[in-house]
């Protein structure tokens, strides 16, 4: 058994079902859509880890489930809890159920692509560069600061010079130009690479 | 120079400082994420030359890469709460800025770190306690039962906290209970679950109970449990990193 998880109508998502269903290969869904209608619990004991995934009237052993593909989106951000306060029960249970899953897909001997530790490094740029830099590439010469003077330095340097965002969010890449670096006391308040 | 990093609100942190300043007579600055967000001038940079750093702090401390040679780490996060001004979405993108800035500045650090971070944790590998209990029946180390739909009663009842530090079993963190002492067995386990954990210091919580089976860790020690015993292995292990430079 496999299990997809996060939102159907996602196209790569849907691709990977279309493809499964194409090859007559059994899976079923943690739908993030319908969190209020599923479930998810497991035991770990001395008798291994176990328990049922249930979505809707379907339910399937975890023991049973060969492999996981996941692309979970933030439940927080989920549309059926759009205009629900932070500490509304819907919030709470909805959470409990992306914890109980997330906490079992990182103990599951199932093929899981990916685990979370495994993507966590796409939190931030210059540790990842840093990973990337330990088995041998190479990686562009990096400066994250909020001092005004070393950006200055550091693009009449190399001349050409992009900014981005450090972590994996917003992650818009501009090139420093001259409405840029009319801006760059902007970098005092928080620092920018 | 070593680094005592911690969140403002750790007030073990400024103990292990005082206990590590009265052992040493290297400086050891106490950095709170609060200094390290809203009073501090970074420079920091990876490029073909490797990784570095130097860091300003409001009061004239710096803190260069060349020149730090220890770290204890119990900084957890670095937040952007204080950035009152900004709505609550650019506060949040803020916060996600410092902590990738936090986590590549404390990776150029290296092996000088006690504990190294990971991609999910500034202090180290953060785990909820089905995964520590799953990692420690991986390397042997029984491990109380784990119900996700009961999570919380699985806290209660420790009998016995140690400390684990680079291949270090240290004892004596109560709550004191009777009961059967560690065997070689149980230090061979708790040993191997630091080392599968990839943290250099954690500490374990166990119930006693028929068997030892650990309830939960940490690596965020309440090192002050464990007295002098607990400094003096933490300066030896900041010495030996100084040292291996």
């Amino acid at each position: 058994m496999i299990v997809l998880a996060g939102i159907p109508s996602e196209p790569p998502l849907a691709r990977v079902a279309d493809e499964l269903s194409g090859r007559g290969l059994p899976f079923v869904w943690f739908d993030q859509r319908r969190a209020a209608d599923s479930a998810c619990a497991f035991r770990l004991d001395d008798q291994g880890l176990h328990g049922t995934l249930r979505a809707g009237d379907r339910s399937v052993r975890l023991e049973d489930v060969a492999a996981v593909y996941w692309r979970l989106m933030d439940d927080r951000l989920l549309p059926e809890l759009k205009g629900l306060p932070a500490d509304a029960p819907q919030r709470a249970r909805c959470r409990s159920l992306h914890d109980a899953f997330m906490s079992w897909t990182s103990l599951t001997p199932a093929r899981v692509v990916n685990r979370a530790a495994a993507m966590a490094s796409n939190s931030s740029k210059p540790y990842q560069a840093q990973l990337i830099q330990a088995v041998g590439f190479d990686v562009p010469e990096t400066l994250v600061t909020n001092d005004p003077d070393l950006v200055r330095e550091f693009v009449a340097s190399h001349g050409r010079v992009v900014y981005k965002s450090i972590s994996g969010t917003r992650s818009i890449v501009e090139e420093v130009d001259d409405d840029a670096l009319a801006r760059l006391d902007d970098v005092r308040w928080c620092p920018v690479q | 120079m070593w680094l005592m990093l911690a969140q403002d609100n750790d007030v073990e942190a400024r103990w292990i400082a005082a206990g590590l300043r009265a052992r040493s007579t290297r400086p050891v600055a106490l950095v709170t994420a609060a200094m390290l967000v809203h009073d501090c001038r970074w420079e920091h940079r990876v490029g073909a030359a490797g990784a570095s750093s130097r860091l300003v702090l409001g009061d004239g401390t710096v803190l260069d890469s060349a020149t730090v040679d220890g770290v204890v780490n119990r900084l957890c996060w670095l937040g952007a709460d204080g950035f009152a001004g900004a709505s609550a979405r650019d506060r949040e993108y803020a916060t996600g800025e410092l902590n990738a800035l936090g986590l590549s500045w404390l990776t150029s650090l290296g092996g000088r770190v006690v504990n190294r971070p990971a991609g999910n944790g500034l202090a180290g590998s953060w785990r909820r306690m089905a995964e520590w209990r799953g990692l420690a029946r991986g390397v042997g180390l029984p491990a109380v039962p784990y119900d996700s739909d009961q999570p919380e009663m699985a806290t209660g009842g420790t009998d016995r906290v140690v400390l684990v530090l680079d291949g270090e079993v240290i004892e004596g963190g109560g709550p004191a209970a009777p009961g059967p002492g560690l065997t070689p067995a149980d230090r061979g386990a708790l040993v191997a679950l630091q080392r599968a954990s990839g943290l250099d210091l954690l500490d374990v919580h166990l119930g006693a109970g028929e068997r030892l089976a650990l309830r939960s860790a940490s690596f965020l020690p309440a090192m002050s449990r464990f007295g002098d015993a607990g400094l003096d292995a933490l300066q030896r292990a900041l010495t030996r990193r100084g040292a291996g430079r």
